[in-house]
Formats: C-alpha cells, structure tokens, sequence
C-alpha cells in the first residue's frame, strides 16, 4: 500500500503539474519552496519518513530520470523532477549523497539541477564531518565570492568545477561504507592541479638545457 | 527538512557576477537553453493564457535568463538576487529610483511583484501606461519573463498566481533631464 502511494506521488511530481509551478519561480529560494511546499511532494515525503525501506524504490526512480537522454548542449529535461528528487532523496545519508554525486557526473549537461545536488553533497560533507570548520573550509574552497569574481566568462560553468570538486571531496570524506559500490577513486582534481602547480624542472633537465 | 540545509542551498547559488552602475556586484547564473521539446512544452503550460481572447500576448522563449535577468542584465543571463538582499537597494545601485506617484509611470520604467508576505517575485517593463477615467486608474501593459518561461506582453495584473501581485514602480529617469 506505501508502495503504490509513493508510485502515485512521484508520478505526480514527474508530471507536467509539478512543472508548470515550478517553472515560474525566478529565484532559487522561491523555487526550493515551491517544490517542498507542492503536496505530492510532501505526502511523498511523509510516506519516505514512515518507511524508510522505500527510499531505494525513490531512488531508482530517480535515475531513470536522470538517465533520460539530452541532447547536448540542453538543458535536462528532467532537471526540476530532478530538482525535487535531490531534495527527497537528502535525508537519506546514503542514497541522498549517491544520487547527487550522480547528477554531479552529469553536471555538464546540467545547470539547475547541478546547482541543488552540490548543495546537497557539501550539505552532507559537513554533516559528516561535524565540524563547523569544515563546512568554512568548503566554501572557501569552492564558493568564495573573492573566488568567484575572479573567473572568466571563458571558463566552464562553475557549477561544474565547484560540483566536480564537490564529488572529489565527497568521495574523499565519506566514509567508506557509503560509497562501497563505487570504484576507488584516482586523485582529485585538485591534487591534480597542485601536483601540475608543483612539477618543477629538475635540476638535471635544467643543466641539459643550459648545455 | 531543516532550515540549517536551507540557509546552506541559497550559499551555493552563484556562478558569476556582474557589476551594477554604483558598482555593486550583482550574482548571476548561465543556464544552458532548453532543449526544442523543453521549450514547445514550456509554451504549452501558458497557451491558454495567450491568444486573442487571452489575458497575454507571447513574446519569446528561452531558458537561460529569467525576469530579473531581462530588466537587470539585458536578457544575457539568469539573476538571483540572494533571498535576504534588499530589493530597493539592489535597484537603486541599477539606477533606479522608487516611484511615489503611479501617475508618473511612463514607458520603460519597472514594475516589481510582491507575494503575499511581501517578498518580492517577479519584475518587468512596462510598455505604455494610459489613464482610464473611467475607473480613475492608469493601465499598464507589461512585458515580463515568467521564470524560466517564455517573455509575455500583459496587463500588470494579469500575470498567474505564483508571481505575486504588482505592487511598486521604479524609473531611471531623473526629474533634472532635458525634457
């Protein structure tokens, strides 16, 4: 009976009702209201926060939303269905931060949606962590505006390098069991970009080229 | 859900910024465009709006800018003003001055929508604005961008729900300008 309940509900939310509200919201604070404040996504919270064994059920479903084929360089055509299962999905310390990393892999092809699911994993990196300094020390990293004024209009979106540094950082604080069917994870971005930073000539290539 | 993840979402909002005439840095957004199906569906939500019979006329359509985007930064991106900035503030570093009488609304000047708690929600141009002697009122029409929807000419009322009411209007032109 849940089952068919939380089916009924996210059907609703994957409707064209559910984005037709939210469609409208120009400001993100006005758009995250609109979604928790869209009953179905309520009732499917509800029926989420009596039986916890469904989150799976919500997170497959998930997926196959995001898994719907876009035409570069759109939009997704899923992003606020998207949008509404990040927020579903977030109270659950293992499916919230798997499905956002998700979307964080298919964050090129993204905007909106990137946005909310790296909220939603440095969200979940600081309460991991449970440490005030760690939540300063994420946004220094990634969302400083000092930071931010200084990029180019040439770079990529900044949702995507602050997402992929995201991920990096999710994969890097999280618990092992949380990201137990995940590949090991080669270096990070950033250990990349500090080791190119570093590599110095040697003091042999330098004599090689003086001769 | 808790407010602290709230307050925490609306940090990470900005991508870029862009500067206002007095100097204030403004954060924005550069969404990539809906794809034709994306689109046609978004122009379906309001077709019953439009139409010779309906209260609005479309303009255009596009997914990467929003009303703000179109009256503050000239349709090239989506801006989002922060949740606490102070709207008054923010169009008065655009130039923008608070009309006090609704007389003196001309063509090009703004108009900001309020919901019902009084946040603000949706801005947009007016077009013309005429007296109704009838009603002892004045008409405006309005081109605004409904979210991420399409671009619509409109009375200032007739906009859906969720946008709010209008509620102000703001100018940049200055009582000291040649005539």
């Amino acid at each position: 009976m849940p089952t068919s309940q939380l089916e009924q509900h996210l059907a609703t939310i994957e409707s064209t009702d559910f984005r037709a509200r939210v469609g409208l919201a120009s400001r993100l604070d006005h758009y995250v209201r609109l979604i928790r404040t869209y009953p179905p996504f309520q009732s499917a919270n509800e029926v989420l926060g009596h039986h916890p064994d469904l989150y799976t059920r919500a997170f497959d479903k998930a997926c196959a939303a995001l898994l719907t084929d876009t035409p570069e360089p759109f939009a997704h055509p899923n992003e606020d269905v998207l949008c509404a299962y990040l927020l579903l999905l977030q109270p659950n310390p293992v499916l919230g931060p798997q499905f956002a990393k998700r979307v964080l892999e298919h964050a090129t092809r993204l905007g909106w949606a990137a946005r909310i699911a790296k909220a939603v994993v440095l969200y979940q990196v600081a309460k991991e962590a449970e440490s005030r300094k760690c939540v300063e020390d994420v946004r220094r990293h990634t969302l400083a505006p000092t930071h931010l004024s200084e990029r180019t209009i040439y770079e990529p979106p900044a949702a995507v390098i602050a997402g992929a540094q995201a991920a990096d950082i999710l994969v890097a604080m999280t618990p092992s069991t949380h990201v137990r069917d995940e590949p090991q994870p080669g270096p990070s971005r950033r250990d990349m970009i500090r080791r190119l930073q570093d590599a110095r000539p040697s003091a042999d290539v330098l004599a090689a080229f003086a001769s | 859900m808790s407010p602290d993840f709230d307050r925490f979402l609306l940090s990470c909002s900005h991508e870029r910024i862009v500067t206002l005439k007095d100097g204030r840095l403004l954060p924005t957004l550069l969404r990539p465009e809906g794809h034709h199906a994306q689109l046609k569906a978004s122009r379906d939500i309001h077709r019953s709006c439009e139409g010779p019979l309906g209260p609005a006329r479309f303009r255009r359509l596009s997914f990467t800018y929003n009303c703000f985007g179109m009256v503050l930064a000239n349709r090239q991106c989506w801006v989002e003003p922060a949740p606490d900035c102070d709207i008054d503030s923010l169009l008065t570093s655009a130039g923008y001055r608070r009309h006090v009488r609704v007389g003196d609304v001309v063509s090009g000047d703004v108009v900001l929508y309020r919901a019902q708690d009084g946040a603000y929600v949706h801005i947009g141009l007016v077009l013309s604005a005429t007296r109704d002697p009838a009603h002892a009122t004045m008409k405006f029409e309005v081109l605004s961008k409904w979210g991420q929807d399409g671009e619509y000419i409109h009375q200032a009322n007739d906009v859906p729900l969720l946008l709010g009411t209008p509620r102000e209007y703001w100018t940049d032109t200055h009582a000291n300008e040649p005539a």
